[in-house]
């Protein structure tokens, strides 16, 4: 008197198979959506070496030739001679050499300003961690 | 060909026009400035004429430059930055469109021309000024000097970040004006070198002008993308100070 | 140097704020409402897919839940019912064991009650028949003529000592 057993492990173990592959299909279609949103934000251009060292060489150009230049500008004004073109040439220069040590520690583009370490590897152009954006 | 390296910056008047005892002639320059617009216009209309779910290669483009800005910006400045991103985003294409199109043969890079970049920096040194001023008034002047600072230390940082302030936009100007100056140079005399070794050594500099003109290409879209985020780091500072 | 004549310079400006307002007017008017409006539906339209998905999800495995529910009852009943009529299959059976029993029993008690009724009526048999034959055998040999009563109270000890 063996009971009827109904095809009950092998009937719903097909489209129990299917649900599971569906379940995963889904899930993983919402991390993607998730993480694209994150993706997006974190896609960018990284710079060269070349790049850096053209930026580096720019920013204590750019700092002599504002300070040369206001130093200039002040002296031929106030009659002072060499005074304010020698102060402002030498700071200039300090600046420029600042924003070069900020520039190469890769912690800011602006140049500083009292935001030192507060922005670090969302800025681009310096990358002292270049493979940082492989990883998602 | 026989041209000096210079010569490809020359401002040609195309249509004279005085203004007041101002010269505004309509330059090569400015016919290159009109193709920048006009190439930026042609890729957002023809690219978002039909605008699908599922986007077309002209439509990835757009899409592609419009999620490039705003993602700049929102990371730079945050949210409340995205009312700037017209700005930052013409700003881009701008230089972006000036750089390619004075890659071309027979092309003009305004960019080379530090007037154009100097003018660009200025407006946006001012702006960000105003901006900065206009949010948090005399309290603006914090960004010169970080908080719990000692009295003689601040005595030689603020100066050095007051310098730092003004040298933001020459920086800012010469960058771009050097990697345009620089790259056109470079081509220019490797494409000189070209006709000077004629046909027996005459490949080697064009295979150097091939990979030049390939790496220019690279520096135009990274020396737009610079001068937009550095906008956009400069406008961060201006609104949120710290 | 070209980029230093300053002659060129008014111009250049000039022309730098008249397309960069283009440019923005471009930007602003056509490019950032047409792609974002663009991205933003795209955007809506997949969460809105992945919504629905889920839910169909949820509405699937509800349905298999029930199916799966009613399928287990049935069977369930079905064991229930099997067991019920295996029961009804024994109880008879059972009945018709103790019937069959209760016959077989009740011929063999009849069987044993005849057998003993016959064994008595032999041993009665034998007794009349033993005395008739001890007073023939007495009368033959002692040409006595003993009473019946002698003779059978004999047979009876004889009998009661074979026993």
């Amino acid at each position: 008197m063996t009971d009827i057993q109904p095809p009950a492990s092998g009937a719903p173990s097909k489209p129990a198979l299917s649900r599971e592959d569906l379940a995963a299909r889904l899930a993983a279609a919402q991390e993607r959506e998730a993480a694209n949103t994150q993706a997006q934000e974190r896609r960018r251009g990284q710079a060269t070496g070349v790049n850096l060292g053209m930026r580096i060489g720019i920013e204590l150009v750019a700092s002599v030739l504002v300070g040369g230049g206001l130093g200039w500008f002040a002296d031929e004004k106030l009659h002072t001679k060499p005074i304010f073109l020698l102060a402002l040439l030498s700071l200039g220069f300090t600046a420029g050499v600042m924003n070069v040590i900020r520039i190469a520690k890769g912690l800011d583009q602006s140049g500083g300003l009292g935001r030192d370490g507060t922005r670090t590897k969302n800025d681009v152009a310096a990358p002292p961690v270049p493979a940082d954006d492989d990883d998602d | 060909m026989a041209h000096g390296p210079m010569e490809q910056f020359n401002i040609e008047p195309l249509v004279g026009l005085k203004v007041g005892g101002l010269d505004i002639s309509y330059t090569n320059s400015a016919l290159f400035m009109t193709f920048a617009v006009l190439a930026s216009f042609l890729v957002f209309f023809t690219a978002t004429r039909r605008r699908t779910m599922v986007p077309g290669r002209w439509q990835s483009v757009a899409e592609l430059l419009y999620e490039f800005n705003a993602g700049m910006v929102k990371d730079n400045v945050g949210k409340e930055g995205l009312k700037y991103l017209p700005f930052i985003f013409t700003l881009f294409l701008f230089i972006l469109f000036g750089n390619i199109l004075g890659l071309m043969p027979y092309g003009f890079a305004f960019t080379s021309h530090i007037i154009v970049n100097a003018s660009l920096a200025l407006f946006i040194f001012v702006s960000v000024t105003i901006i900065g001023f206009a949010r948090h008034g005399l309290h603006y002047f914090s960004l010169l000097c970080p908080k719990g600072t000692p009295l003689p230390v601040a005595l030689v940082l603020v100066p050095i970040e007051i310098m730092s302030y003004f040298i933001r936009p020459v920086s800012l100007s010469l960058r771009l004006f050097a990697n345009m100056l620089a790259g056109h140079v470079l081509l220019k005399v490797l494409a000189g070198f070209v006709v000077t070794l004629g046909l027996l050594f005459g490949w080697v500099p064009l295979v150097a002008v091939f990979g030049v003109t390939l790496l220019e290409i690279l520096v135009a879209l990274i020396q737009a993308y610079v001068f937009a985020l550095l906008s956009c780091i400069y406008l961060n500072d201006a609104i949120h100070l710290h | 140097m070209p980029q230093f004549d300053p002659t060129t310079f008014p111009s250049q400006i000039f022309w730098l704020a008249v397309s960069f307002i283009a440019l923005y007017w471009v930007v602003a008017r056509l490019a950032i409402p047409r792609v974002g409006e663009v991205i933003e539906q795209r955007a809506r339209l997949v969460q809105e897919d992945i919504d629905r998905a889920t839910t169909l999800k949820a509405e699937t495995d509800h349905a298999i839940a029930a199916y799966e529910q009613a399928m287990a009852d049935a069977r369930a009943q079905a064991q229930d019912h099997i067991r019920g009529i295996a029961l009804e299959i024994r109880a008879v059976a059972d009945k018709k064991t103790a019937e069959v029993t209760a016959t077989v029993n009740a011929q063999i008690t009849d069987a044993e009650v005849r057998i003993a009724k016959a064994k008595t009526d032999a041993l009665a048999g034998m007794r009349t028949m033993a005395a008739e034959t001890a007073r023939d055998v007495v009368g033959k040999l002692a040409a006595l003529a003993p009473d019946a009563g002698t003779v059978d109270a004999a047979v009876a000890a004889a009998l009661k000592e074979t026993r």
